[in-house]
């Protein structure tokens, strides 16, 4: 990763493509951008692993992994931005590189368990891309709309929000009765019904 | 710098807010939803233009701060307001005692129109076309089907759904 920073800061000196921009601040973005391309990478080997069997599946152990390694790259970013002398950009870069791993965490999510994604997926595996609601409804993912609820009961009691045990959901945790509340205040809010 | 910081998100949330209670829609509406960030990011910095002048400094840590302000909220509101996981536990907090059996969960949500409304949805932003009961994935649902499957297995553990 320094190696990469190292590289690209002397290409683009070289190349003069920083002329136009104060220097500084063009090393405050590039400091950013590499330590979130290593957290995507580590990342990625993480999830890498999981698949290949050697770390258990686990949807909160895959969470807080991402979220150590959000916190390794900020333990890396500090001395990488202490030469700066002004605290704006040392700002503006951590913010930008918090938003750039919220961003991949959201992206990550939408990947592992994006409903409406997962439907053209089905879609793009039956013969002629096309089916009937209920096959679509039964098909859902190899395992239904049932696995589907399953799934999510299973994973809400991973995250320790509800108990889930012998068919019985529920009660909810106390992080389960806030999550839920919140939900349900913000929906309302923007005037969103039935979705979910 | 910090009054600006604060001053954005106060109207991007009064915003939000507005034109999503004054024109309700069950669809996501991203785009939208990132073009009004995007012009309340925008309005900020030129504020900032004009109060401080070209300090680029003050504009980098601003579009970071509001960026990051953003992206959190747009976490929040896609986790809270469309979640699977939230209408579950929303609907526990009806019941007495906040438990259900997983069947009874399960006929309710089949019951309801979740499903159709996603496919109305996708419909609308032209991945499907739906005619009567069928549905069929058009060219457009076609190209992200074959995307959403290829990061997927990269940047997760396989899409799931």
């Amino acid at each position: 990763m320094v190696w990469t920073r190292t590289t690209i800061c002397q290409f683009c000196a070289q190349t003069r493509f920083v002329t136009p921009l104060n220097e500084l601040l063009f090393k405050a973005i590039v400091d950013w951008v590499c330590v979130w391309l290593g957290v995507m990478v580590l990342d990625v080997a993480f999830l890498a692993l999981v698949r290949a069997g050697k770390l258990s599946r686990n949807s909160l152990l895959a969470t807080v992994a991402l979220f150590f390694w959000i916190f390794v790259g900020l333990v890396i970013l500090g001395p990488l931005l202490a030469p700066l002398a002004d605290p704006r950009l040392k700002i503006g870069a951590v913010a930008f590189y918090l938003a750039a791993c919220l961003l991949y965490m959201e992206a990550r999510s939408i990947l592992s368990r994006g409903y409406s994604l997962r439907i053209l997926v089905d879609l793009d595996k039956l013969p002629g891309r096309r089916a009937d609601r209920k096959t679509l409804k039964d098909n859902y993912g190899g395992m239904g709309v049932t696995g589907l609820l399953a799934k999510r009961v299973r994973t809400l009691a991973d995250f320790r929000m509800l108990v889930f045990a012998e068919h019985r959901v529920g009660p909810l945790t106390w992080a389960g009765w806030c999550m839920g509340y919140a939900g349900l205040i913000l929906r309302k809010s923007l005037c969103l019904h039935d979705v979910g | 710098m910090w009054v600006n910081v604060v001053a954005t998100a106060v109207l991007f949330l009064v915003l939000h807010v507005a034109i999503w209670r004054l024109w309700p829609s069950n669809a996501p509406r991203v785009v939208l939803f990132f073009a009004l960030a995007g012009g309340c990011i925008a309005g900020s910095l030129a504020a900032s233009l004009l109060k401080e002048g070209p300090q680029l400094g003050t504009l980098f840590a601003l579009a970071g701060t509001e960026s990051l302000l953003v992206i959190f909220y747009s976490l929040v509101y896609g986790t809270l307001a469309r979640s699977v996981s939230v209408t579950l536990l929303g609907r526990l907090l009806r019941e007495k005692n906040s438990t259900l059996d997983f069947e009874v969960l399960l006929e309710e949500y089949l019951r309801s129109n979740r499903f159709d409304d996603r496919l109305h949805v996708m419909a609308q932003s032209g991945f499907v076309a739906v005619a009567g009961d069928q549905v069929a994935l058009t060219e457009k649902g076609e190209r992200l089907a074959k995307i959403a499957e290829f990061f997927g297995s990269v940047f997760s553990d396989g899409l799931e759904g």
